[in-house]
């Protein structure tokens, strides 16, 4: 059971880049299987168009300025309703943006642990090997927790969109980021800790 | 002391010291790759705590007995929680 959280930290790094990967094609592919859409909120009013008749023998039985009021009234409902639109889907131009934003900071931050890895490799002994594993552990740890983040800040926007991801998947994947973040935490606070000791017996602090 | 240690470096230093045993500045500084001024800064903040001691006549380099101690308490320390991390 050695070093199983970092290799846990680490499979589920790679697991947050294949879903990301996943959510933005099922955005971009849209309509498709795997993602449909509903409409949630109030139905569109149908706005019945009517002219009022003008009778040039029989006056009408409403006052001219009761009648503009009322008409300005449906206008005014249906306005409300294409606001609710307007906040649900008003982020979608900007979609293309948000998704290359999201992918770009999820590959950088990986990119940034690999590249500890990396560095960590070339320890000789074995203290500074160790202490090397430590310093990869910690920052597996900060990038799982920041794509788990920004997974998570990427499924609820999309869960506000109204894509509707297999009826209930959309909710499990929220109840499963939120878990790894918990644990990502959990860790983060063990390393710190651990940190703290260790700088206590090198006499750093 | 300007700038902030690492770890890692001082781990390596002890590290060398404890299995090559006394060494000249010059051979510890190739050993640790660091620069000149990095390794100054380093061998300062080692001498100053007495984990090492350099030798005035010679230039040799070698863990004081509390240096000893500090390498074996990490090394027991690393295998009970690092090991697992």
């Amino acid at each position: 059971m050695r070093r199983s959280f970092l290799t846990l930290a680490r499979v589920i790094v790679a697991l947050n880049i294949l879903l990301t990967i996943f959510l933005i094609i099922a955005t971009t592919t849209y309509p498709s299987t795997m993602l449909s859409r509903e409409m949630r909120g109030l139905p569109p009013v149908k706005i019945v168009a009517s002219t009022p008749l003008i009778n040039a023998t029989v006056p009408p039985h409403i006052p001219a300025t009761t009648q503009t009021n009322e008409t300005l009234d449906k206008h005014a409902e249906s306005t409300s309703v294409g606001d609710t639109l307007t906040a649900y889907y008003g982020a979608e131009p900007y979609l293309p943006q948000i998704l290359a934003l999201i992918l770009g900071l999820i590959l950088g931050v990986t990119s940034i642990a690999l590249f500890s890895e990396f560095k960590a490799s070339r320890g000789r002994g074995y203290l500074e090997r160790t202490f090397q594993k430590f310093k990869v552990a910690r920052t597996w740890y900060i990038v799982g927790l920041i794509s788990t983040s920004i997974l998570l800040m990427y499924t609820v926007f999309i869960h506000v969109l109204n894509y509707s991801l297999y009826g209930l998947t959309i909710y499990l994947l929220l109840v499963f980021e939120l878990s790894i973040l918990i644990f990502f935490t959990w860790r983060i606070m063990y390393i710190r800790k651990l940190q703290n000791e260790l700088l206590k017996i090198m006499m750093l602090k | 002391m300007r700038g902030r240690l690492d770890l890692v470096v001082i781990a390596r230093m002890i590290e060398i010291l404890y299995v090559e045993g006394a060494m000249k500045k010059t051979q510890l500084q190739m050993a640790s790759r660091l620069n000149y001024k990095t390794f100054t800064r380093y061998l300062n903040w080692l001498t100053e705590r007495k984990l090492i001691d350099v030798d005035s006549e010679d230039g040799y380099v070698k863990l004081t007995r509390s240096g000893l101690e500090t390498y074996q308490t990490l090394v027991a320390w690393t295998r009970r929680y690092l090991e697992k991390i």
